[in-house]
């Protein structure tokens, strides 16, 4: 249960590759490509599945993605939809139990009384406390310890996990073939039944997290201050994991207000891929989750970040060498310039050929590394094209500020060299296959777009709008979008040392 | 505590009858057949020169992926020299060749759209790469010109060294990265090849003629496993490398005599200062080698002890019931020499000494050899036994697996052996391995956090770390 975020940044010792949550190229299926064969199915609840059959081990891919996450958070509330993937693992009124009409009585007790302790006049307060550790205590003991993972672990659950990012909450596993009922069972299970036990010990778990990811994480401390200072108004000001304080205050009850507003048919989407008969398959999906009640469906975002009218800049000082991050706000997809910044970003930062890359890392040694992403911090609300670079010793953000501002300035000037935007096509399209190989990946893939925009074609649709792009468009894009003055910069100096007495 | 959770644990099935209606359905559910067992298969060949292949081939998309190992490492390094396999694994891919420069070699790569990357550890150089069908021969052969001739052109070779000073600078920024390097210096001794680490001068020391003369002394066909995966001619593949190989001359000097671990079990505790909002904490000690013949109870027993967040002891108490950290896991190392028995966690700093009670308490209940039973036992087995069949998705993430084995010295199909002897694994070896190879009272523990918020805990040595 981790975040997509931080999770997929990875440095490798050679080649520095930066994934960040959306896979920021996408290239065409040729024709006889496997994905001809995916089948949907919409249940009478509404809720969409894909499934797509491949030869080879008997083994399949799940994903169940929910469109919720960050954004959808009240302001007071955050990390509540991170909170909820947490429980979600934590069983239903059948599962993890071993009795559940005394232990429903307990949770309920336990909830009124976290809502006395909050209300309550201080001379009060402790009494109320320690009343409601008692019932925690009876009702732990109630419990059948991660009953939910263990049944999945012993059928042979691999990458067992789920991830919240600002966008999406996402439930994942990896099965052998014959356990594909008992999945539908699980997952079913725990979407129309969830139940919250042990609430409080998990909240101290997700702020171990928030310890873990983000304060004692140099890279994690920057990008949640970077990114509050470069939105002004977008939800993606918010940390995905939620402040600390936000979360202590979260119960049981907002969760479940939470739950059942956001956790309807019409607002996820199943997805499986691997070897399995598609037929049976979608009876068992008709069985298992046809059960789940329809509920609203629920109203899109908007976005509400105004255009940047001036750089600004955030500085911290932290025990770690020197950071800097740079943003440029963006329209999201399927906008014609989120396509646009696919084919700029692969000449731009793609590789070590890369224009900022020769830059910052070859040529005047700057950085040690670049990094860069064309959909930060998600993809449902207009987002960043995001620069990462750890700075060299001696050197200043301020230097990397200028060269990136000449660099896109001979851009503007003389244009991307036809090489170039071939290359970054070429790059485009085997990015698209590289990613495209297993159950896994596959199901990652054709879930992401389908709950994203709508439709997995979005995916097939790519490669036709990637070869249209021009020179021109990539000039007009990087003169509209990439200019000092809409610039969002974060820089994380290293604290001064103190000076030994 | 621990002891009401565990019996509850067992007895939880035979409660209330609902949820015994419930477990019948999950029973029937789990207990439906595997259909059929249909697995890729390896074509293995020792080519002329010594070079070993391994192949699979899987059509299903028009990509071939590389797999390479190459017989050398850091442990093979000289003491003032450490670093140099590192930079010549990084200088293989950014150092250019005798037949195509740097500046080339990368501008021809990104325009095929063809990923290369190499990853030198202590015991093994890996190179790895991905294309499309159609650019395969065309970077099979840059490859090998890696492999064979690398320039390590001298701007390249300067850069590459500033790149490995900075992360050198950076090496304290990240407590969990500081607390692995920390714990295995207390353990093999700071200088030892299982733990030693670059520092400043030894890697302003390496000069390109040391390049040069370490490649020459590792390098050769003999001395590589190549996996290949994906949609290629085998044939055709088979021809390049025999050509490219064709005047490589195998490489007859023996590899270097290592020094032979001794155990020194000094149970030492230090804590190392870093302002953080919580403490992260290694404990543990030696673990054991690669072939020992109890290595599979031994896996059983770790799954058990801290193997995963959810079934295991420690993730059970430590994260679900305690809430005391995110994560908590364990980790009995078998190495070609003695390995590290390692418990990673962290915690907020307040809850440093209970963390460190709680997970002795466990280790020492384990480390009795006699609180497990047939219950736990079968489902850390069947968790193992039922998650290998992933293993063989996608088709090269098997053919990566048993490259690896390969290089280790195992015997072909070894996912096979694995599962056969996992499945052999009793209640009495996993009591047996535990008594005979935990000792929690020779723990060693490495703790990064406060140290002004940890003053009260005295039994440890406080120390500064090394910039």
């Amino acid at each position: 249960m981790q975040l997509a975020m931080l999770k997929k940044i990875s440095l490798l010792s050679s080649v520095i590759l930066i994934f960040l949550f959306v896979f920021s190229s996408r290239l065409e299926a040729n024709p006889g490509s496997p994905l001809k064969n995916v089948q949907e199915i919409t249940l009478k609840n509404g809720m969409k599945f894909l499934l797509l059959h491949r030869e080879g081990a008997p083994v399949f891919s799940a994903y169940i993605r929910v469109r919720v996450g960050g954004i959808d958070e009240q302001s007071g509330q955050t990390g509540i939809a991170h909170l909820l993937e947490h429980m979600a693992f934590k069983g239903t009124s059948q599962i993890g139990t071993q009795d559940y009409h005394r232990e429903k009585k307990l949770l309920e007790e336990i909830e009124n009384l976290h809502e006395q302790v909050f209300q309550a006049p201080p001379e009060k307060k402790q009494a109320l406390h320690e009343q409601l550790q008692q019932k925690i205590e009876q009702a732990g003991q109630l419990v059948d310890k991660e009953a939910f993972s263990r049944i999945y672990m012993r059928n042979g659950a691999s990458n067992l996990n789920a991830t919240t990012s600002q966008d999406l909450t996402s439930y994942f596993v990896t099965l052998p073939s014959n356990k594909l009922e008992l999945w539908a069972f699980l997952e079913s299970s725990r979407l129309k039944d969830p139940v919250f036990r042990e609430f409080y010990s998990e909240l101290d778990v997700v702020l171990e997290e928030r310890r873990m990811r983000v304060e004692d994480s140099p890279f994690g401390k920057l990008y949640e201050k970077f990114k509050e200072n470069a939105f002004k108004e977008s939800l993606y000001q918010r940390p995905t994991i939620g402040y600390a304080e936000d979360i202590k205050k979260l119960s049981a009850k907002d969760l479940r207000q939470f739950y059942q507003r956001y956790y309807v048919p019409s607002n996820m989407v199943g997805t499986l891929v691997g070897n399995f008969n598609v037929k049976e398959t979608k009876d068992i999906l008709r069985r298992y989750f046809e059960e789940l009640e329809a509920g609203k469906s629920i109203p899109k975002l908007k976005d509400k970040e105004p255009e940047p009218k001036a750089q600004s800049i955030i500085k911290i000082q932290y025990d770690a060498s020197p950071i800097v991050m740079i943003g440029y706000l963006k329209p999201t997809l399927p906008h014609p310039d989120d396509y646009s910044f696919d084919v700029f970003h692969q000449i731009f930062c793609e590789g070590r050929s890369s224009r900022l890359y020769q830059r910052w890392v070859v040529k005047d040694k700057l950085a040690s590394n670049v990094g860069c992403s064309s959909s930060v911090p998600g993809a449902r609300l207009n987002n960043l094209y995001f620069i990462y670079a750890s700075v060299q010793k001696g050197q200043q953000a301020q230097e990397l500020l200028d060269t990136m501002d000449e660099e896109i300035q001979d851009f503007i000037e003389k244009g991307p060299s036809l090489r170039e935007l071939k290359k970054a096509k070429k790059g485009l399209l085997s990015d698209w296959y590289y990613q495209m190989q297993g159950n896994k990946n596959i199901a990652e893939q054709l879930s992401y777009y389908e709950v994203l925009t709508g439709t997995w074609k979005y995916i097939l649709e790519h490669p036709k709008k990637i070869s249209e792009i021009s020179q021109e468009d990539l000039i007009k894009l990087a003169k509209k979008y990439l200019n000092p003055k809409r610039r969002q910069v974060g820089i994380l100096e290293s604290t001064p040392k103190e000076k030994a007495p | 505590m621990k002891q009401i959770i565990f019996l509850l644990f067992l007895c939880s099935v035979f409660f209330a009858t609902e949820i015994q209606a419930q477990e019948s359905v999950i029973q029937s559910l789990e207990s439906k057949p595997l259909a059929q067992e249909k697995f890729p298969k390896i074509h293995r060949q020792s080519l002329e020169n010594g070079i070993k292949l391994l192949a699979l081939q899987d059509d299903e998309f028009p990509v071939v992926r590389g797999f390479i190992y190459v017989k050398v490492g850091s442990i093979y390094e000289p003491t003032d020299k450490v670093g140099l396999s590192e930079m010549m694994g990084e200088l293989l891919r950014s150092g250019g060749t005798k037949a195509t420069s740097s500046t080339e070699m990368d501008e021809r790569l990104d325009f095929l759209g063809a990923k290369v990357a190499t990853d030198f550890d202590r015991e093994a150089g890996k190179v790895f790469f991905t294309c499309l069908k159609e650019d395969f021969p065309q970077v099979l052969q840059l490859v090998f010109q890696m492999l064979k001739e690398p320039a390590f052109e001298k701007d390249k070779v300067e850069l590459t060294r500033l790149k490995m000073l900075e992360a050198l600078r950076r090496q304290n920024d990240e407590p969990a990265q500081i607390a692995k390097r920390q714990f295995a210096k207390m353990l093999y001794g700071p200088n030892n090849i299982w733990s030693r680490t670059p520092t400043q001068s030894s890697i302003k020391k390496i000069t390109q003629k040391d390049l040069i003369d370490f490649h020459q002394r590792f390098f050769g066909p003999n001395r590589i496993i190549m996996g290949l995966s994906g949609d290629f001619s085998l044939e055709e593949a088979t021809q390049q490398i025999k050509k490219a190989n064709k005047d490589w001359i195998p490489i007859k000097r023996p590899l270097p005599k290592l020094p032979v671990l001794e155990k020194k079990w000094l149970s030492q505790k230090v804590i190392f200062n870093k302002k953080t909002d919580q403490t992260t904490i290694i404990m543990g000690h030696y673990g054991d080698k690669r072939f020992n013949s109890d290595k599979f109870a031994l896996l059983v027993m770790n799954s058990i002890l801290g193997g995963d967040l959810w079934t295991s002891r420690l993730g059970k108490q430590i994260r679900s019931t305690l809430g005391l950290s995110y994560g908590i896991y364990s980790d009995f190392g078998l190495q070609t020499d003695y390995g590290l028995f390692r418990i990673l966690v962290q915690t907020k700093v307040v809850s440093t000494q209970q963390v460190i009670e709680e997970t002795q308490k466990i280790l020492e209940e384990i480390a009795k050899g006699e609180s497990f039973n047939e219950a736990e036992l079968d489902l850390h087995k069947e968790s193992i036994l039922n998650s290998l069949y992933s293993e063989y998705d996608p088709p090269y993430n098997y053919l990566k697996d048993e490259v690896r084995f390969e290089y280790l010295g195992y015997p072909p199909d070894y996912l096979k052996v694995f599962r056969q002897n996992i499945s052999q694994v009793k209640l009495e070896d996993i009591e047996r391995v535990a008594k005979q190879y935990l000792k929690p009272e020779k723990i060693s523990i490495v703790i990064i956090g406060d140290q002004d918020q940890l003053k009260n805990m005295s039994d440890f040595e406080f120390k500064e770390l090394e910039p």
